[in-house]
């Protein structure tokens, strides 16, 4: 709490002086009488008031929302006694904007009396915000003295990413030994047909084809084709930035993560999740709803941290990184680090596909339309697809995202691949 | 509340000057502070608007100097009023600028003032009463130096009250 003096009782002051000094200076009433007012101005002032009990209340229609969703914030100030001027500030983070209403009010207190206004926020980018700082100033009627103070509280809104829905995803080309929604090269139990063999002893009559049988005068039995789950790892770059959020590579990377996860997640898979950045931060694969809340948790706070350390992709242990998962990378492929660490997992037979959000189109967003820019960013795109290219030579299945297209459409050329018996 | 309430006090100190001696000097003293008041209006800034009325003071001092009549208290007085007017409303513009401000706090401010207003102006007639009483008392000599002593007493007790050091 501060209590000070405002620059108005210092211009007061100086009024004062002026007007005595004139008056005495130039021997006449006219100016000692002017004094008067300004005299009874500061007489009137009263910095010792203290400060009366009172209790701030936030309460927020949505604690939880999905990015550019509005929320409204209703805050109550609630006094013990009398308050000439209250002045309040909500204090917005930098990513919320105002919609509606004010964050700031001047309010006028009885003793005992209840205030109430409200606002409305938008987010247009995810991650957790806290909306409970409060700043007070206590006015004295004179306009004097003020009393400022802070007030604390938490208040905290979850803006998550806004979710493409994805009915086809890339399918991984190995399975996994669990059940699930991929036809598995093996045949076994399952419900899909796979192979005709003639009958041995211990199969099921009900697995007879008699059909087959009839055409051929000896008893066949059909196969079925196992149905399995396969690992998904989602890994984010989160090396390189470019352009502004909401649009940044980032921002349309963790969208896209999001949306490749709960899609994979529908569909009975187990699905992780590794951020590649300054530090590896991971999720171990799960199947589940569960699982899609704490991926989804785990992308909120995905943010860019200068670092000349390289993250390496063989210190994440097995259980987090399976041999056989598919990986679906996401980055602006920017950053060397992160075209090593696809290399790496290339060497070591992972299943790749990178999702290489164009870090041209996310930086013209926030550019003007001039020819430098235009010509410039075209020079950018060459050298940039110079790079997928020669990923591409190197093995990498390479899909080209400028976060504007349908995620699905980018990914098609992926959706049916060659399979492989499952371990 | 609009910044161009503030104006009307600044009119006011202005105005008084020139209507007390309508001189050359006056005039371009007050035509000065005027000028500096409304940039200080206009920007915001307090600095400039205290430094337009103390540039209003002087001319008023000026114009009493040149004016051959004897004391208007009423002007003085008005004179007076219309500074800390223009303090008060200049500042609490500028405080409440982009600031959702209730009626009840406006009605509460104008409120105060007008108290305000009349303790100015009880308190103006009653100083000028007991300086009648005393100077038909006092003799010439000590008259100057009791109202010097005065001066020195009501200057420290102001700002004793207004920005000495709170009791807490």
């Amino acid at each position: 709490m501060n209590r000070r003096p405002t620059p108005q009782a210092f211009g007061l002051a100086t009024l004062l002086a002026w007007s005595l000094f004139l008056g005495i200076l130039c021997d006449r009433l006219e100016l000692l009488v002017a004094a008067i007012p300004l005299a009874i101005g500061f007489l009137s002032a009263n910095g010792s008031r203290p400060l009366p009990r009172f209790a701030l209340t936030h309460t927020l229609s949505e604690e939880r929302l999905v990015e550019g969703q509005p929320a409204t914030v209703n805050l109550r100030l609630k006094t013990e006694g009398a308050i000439p001027a209250v002045e309040l500030l909500s204090v917005l983070p930098r990513q919320l904007f105002l919609v509606s209403g004010t964050t700031r009010t001047l309010q006028h207190m009885e003793a005992g009396a209840e205030a109430a206004w409200s606002f409305e926020v938008r987010c247009p980018t995810r991650g957790r915000f806290d909306l409970g700082l409060t700043l007070l100033r206590f006015w004295d009627r004179s306009g004097l003295w003020v009393i400022e103070t802070r007030l604390s509280q938490s208040v905290e809104i979850a803006v998550y990413p806004a979710i493409e829905r994805l009915r086809h995803v890339p399918r991984p080309l190995r399975t996994h030994s669990s059940f699930g929604n991929y036809l598995s090269p093996r045949v076994g139990e399952g419900i899909e047909p796979g192979e005709l063999r003639p009958f041995a002893s211990g199969d099921r009559i009900r697995r007879v084809n008699w059909r087959a049988t009839a055409r051929r005068d000896q008893l066949y039995v059909t196969r079925f084709q196992e149905e399995r789950n396969a690992d998904v790892i989602v890994l984010l770059d989160t090396l390189s930035d470019c352009g502004s959020s909401p649009h940044s590579t980032l921002d349309v990377g963790v969208r896209a993560a999001a949306a490749l996860a709960h899609a994979y997640l529908a569909r009975k898979d187990r699905v992780g999740f590794i951020e590649f950045g300054a530090f590896l931060r991971w999720i171990s694969p799960g199947a589940g709803r569960r699982q899609v809340e704490v991926i989804t948790e785990a992308l909120l706070p995905a943010a860019t941290h200068f670092s000349y350390v390289a993250p390496r992709l063989d210190r994440v242990p097995p259980r987090i990184l399976p041999p056989d998962a598919l990986v679906i990378a996401l980055s602006p492929v920017l950053d060397q680090r992160f075209v090593d660490a696809l290399m790496d997992l290339l060497a070591r037979r992972f299943d790749v596909i990178v999702l290489a959000i164009s870090p041209v189109h996310a930086t013209r967003r926030s550019l003007a339309d001039s020819a430098i820019d235009v010509l410039a960013c075209r020079i950018w795109t060459v050298e940039w697809h110079a790079k997928l290219d020669a990923l591409r030579r190197r093995g990498v299945a390479v899909a080209e995202w400028d976060g504007a297209a349908s995620l699905e459409a980018t990914l098609a050329p992926f959706h049916h691949r060659q399979r492989t018996v499952s371990r | 509340m609009s910044r161009y309430w503030s104006a009307l006090p600044m009119l006011v100190m202005v105005g008084i000057p020139i209507w007390t001696d309508p001189s050359d000097i006056v005039i371009a003293v007050a035509g000065t502070a005027a000028v500096v008041c409304a940039v200080g209006l206009v920007a915001r800034i307090l600095a400039l608007v205290t430094a337009g009325a103390v540039i209003g003071a002087i001319a008023y001092a000026l114009a009493t100097v040149d004016s051959a009549d004897g004391a208007d208290v009423v002007a003085a007085t008005l004179f007076g009023l219309a500074l800390l007017a223009l303090l008060d409303l200049s500042e609490f513009v500028r405080r409440t600028r982009g600031v959702a401000v209730t009626a009840a706090a406006v009605r509460g401010q104008v409120t105060y003032w007008l108290a305000r207003l009349a303790i100015i102006i009880a308190a103006v007639a009653g100083l000028l009463l007991c300086a009648t009483a005393l100077a038909m008392i006092i003799p010439g000599a000590l008259q100057a130096a009791l109202a010097g002593i005065g001066v020195v007493i009501a200057f420290a007790a102001a700002l004793r009250a207004g920005i000495g050091r709170p009791v807490s």
